[in-house]
């Protein structure tokens, strides 16, 4: 009976997740449409929120080919990894105190850290697969550019977790009684940026960089397998949403309103900036991108946290 | 359940490793090796150490495939692959040595009464403090040895005037 | 039995690694041999660590990871050498490095 209810849940917190996506494809459409001064997808259901539905129908829909010049098993399990590795992180994603999956894992944060890089392995296994010389080099691109971002990514992580000393999300929320964007400014500005670049959104799209690689990756991709790569990379953006709302915002801590609606509201603005970065900032060269993170994220967040331990040792002294 | 759950992984170990002795192309080796180290990363969890295990999962999987890939696509293009000579000569004494060292490891490690003990999980906040208490030389050495590797690895890249 | 079972696994990924090596011509065959071993002493210091409930195992295991993502970074930049030096991939292409002796 217990296995039972947890299959359920597990299916019903999967269920919600797609429909999160969904939505966030058709709120993008509508942001950049109010950023650029025209109106977006309006006419199905009130405000348009039935393209949303009409956008998967249509994909589900499609046909789905491999085609011949493919390596077909790897071709079929490279979307698939994609979506599980994201969907998997939610996992330890807590939406209060008392209501999460694994929210008190001891090493919550390394989980997501894994399934990331899981994550840059599907990317990578479905442009190697496509046979495809365009597929092939978005596919290094992404590699590359997952791999220089997780460093930064993870030392800027680990300034958090000196402060709260915990690798679980329950553990770092509840050690927040002042939201450690106050104490972690730099840290803070790394994780967004690096984030922006792990989830290879604009301005960091370069892996599927269309006015020069056709798509990418997904190039060779169509109907529901390509619909796994846009599931995602949209839900990738909601994680490292909720992780920039849990690590630095102060989780579910403030007044009036109950927890879970004051995490919402975060992950929703932090949303609305990513959205807000696609439509102001134009996309840099791919040396740009590389020296950015190597030569200026990285000894950043060195010195982030040589700074974050120097001021908690003397703190702990005074 | 657990007994049920270690021998599926044993299983899995067992099928990824037998499929990388017979594959021919090196990516589609690079993934079988990368779906056993899934399954270790399991079995560590089972064993009570999390830590090692997402460290499997971020290190093995996340980087040094990674490096595997890099080195497979920059040794040879997509897709076109170079048959392998198989049943050649001076295949078979290495092939019944392996077994020979199979039936060995199997005999000297399946029945020991001594291993009959409970397992507790060590977390992270203890291994952490194993490695800046007393390992913290040890540490400092592999960080040390790490950075020789960067230079040793741009030194063996470098093209000299007569290398053209 | 877990940890029987464990020590098995072990011995099994040890064997693979080995017939790898002894059995494949190809050089990333022989280095993704080399890491299968590198994993079983991994899974048999694992064992210890919970055998003796110590933490001892976990850290051997994190200085093991190091170790072998430094030799194969090192191992994998001399491949790419050998490739361009000597136009193959395969352990039959490194008898070209063997020393010309004059009879």
């Amino acid at each position: 009976m217990r296995l039972f209810l947890m299959i359920l849940g597990m299916l019903l917190t999967t269920v919600i997740l797609l429909g999160v996506a969904g939505f966030l494809v058709f709120a993008e459409r509508r942001v950049l449409a109010f950023l650029q001064n025209r109106l977006g997808p309006n006419r199905l259901g009130p405000l348009g929120v039935g393209q949303a539905l009409a956008d998967a129908l249509k994909l589900m829909s499609k046909e789905n080919f491999v085609p011949d010049f493919a390596d077909p098993v790897l071709y079929r399990a490279a979307p698939v990894l994609v979506a599980f590795s994201v969907l998997a992180s939610f996992a330890v994603v807590p939406l209060d105190q008392h209501f999460s999956w694994a929210g008190n894992w001891n090493i919550g944060l390394l989980f997501i850290l894994a399934m990331s890089s899981l994550n840059a392995y599907g990317v990578f296994m479905g442009g190697w697969a496509s046979g495809n010389k365009f597929s092939l080099l978005g596919a290094v691109r992404a590699v590359a550019q997952l791999v220089s971002y997780e460093l930064p990514l993870g030392l800027a992580l680990l300034g958090v977790v000196l402060l709260s000393g915990s690798l679980s999300l329950n553990g770092i929320v509840a050690a927040q009684s002042l939201p450690f964007i106050v104490l972690q400014p730099l840290g803070f500005v790394i994780f967004m940026i690096a984030g922006v670049a792990e989830t290879h959104r604009l301005p960091f799209d370069l892996p599927e960089a269309e006015s020069e690689l056709v798509a990418g990756f997904n190039t060779e991709y169509g109907g529901m397998r390509f619909g796994y790569f846009f599931l995602g990379e949209y839900l990738g953006m909601t994680l490292i949403a909720v992780l920039t709302a849990l690590l630095y915002l102060g989780g579910w801590h403030g007044p009036w309103l109950p927890g879970w609606i004051w995490l919402l509201i975060k992950t929703g603005a932090v949303i609305f900036v990513f959205f807000w970065l696609r439509a102001t900032l134009p996309r840099p060269r791919y040396d740009q991108l590389m020296g950015l993170g190597w030569k200026v994220l990285l000894p950043l967040a060195l010195f982030n946290i040589m700074a974050t331990a120097l001021a908690a040792a003397l703190w702990r002294l005074a | 359940m657990m007994i049920l759950l270690i021998l599926l992984l044993l299983l899995i170990i067992l099928m990824s490793g037998a499929a990388l002795l017979v594959v021919n192309d090196p990516m589609h080796g690079a993934v079988n090796l990368g779906i056993s180290l899934l399954a270790l990363s399991i079995l560590f969890l089972l064993l009570g150490a999390p830590f090692v295990a997402a460290l499997e999962v971020m290190l093995y999987v996340g980087a040094i495939l990674v490096l595997f890939l890099f080195a497979i696509m920059l040794l040879r293009s997509p897709l076109k692959v170079r048959e392998e000579a198989r049943w050649r000569r001076g295949f078979w004494w290495p092939a019944v040595l392996v077994v020979l060292l199979t039936v060995v490891l199997i005999l000297l490690f399946g029945q020991r009464p001594d291993l009959q003990v409970t397992i507790q999980e060590i977390g992270p906040a203890s291994v952490g403090r194993a490695l800046f208490g007393p390992y913290l030389w040890l540490t400092e050495a592999v960080a040390l040895l790490l950075f020789a590797i960067i230079a040793a690895v741009l030194a063996i890249h470098r093209r000299d005037a007569h290398d053209t | 039995m877990t940890l029987e079972l464990t020590l098995v696994i072990a011995a099994l990924l040890f064997v693979v690694g080995v017939a790898l090596i002894l059995l494949r011509r190809n050089l990333i065959f022989l280095l993704l041999g080399i890491e299968l071993l590198f994993n079983a002493a991994m899974v048999i210091a694992l064992a210890g660590g919970a055998r003796w409930h110590s933490a001892t195992g976990q850290v051997l295991v994190v200085f093991m990871m190091a170790l072998s993502g430094a030799a194969l970074a090192l191992t994998l930049a001399l491949l790419l050498r050998v490739k361009h030096e000597l136009g193959g991939d395969s352990v039959d292409d490194l008898r070209l490095l063997r020393e010309e002796v004059d009879e």
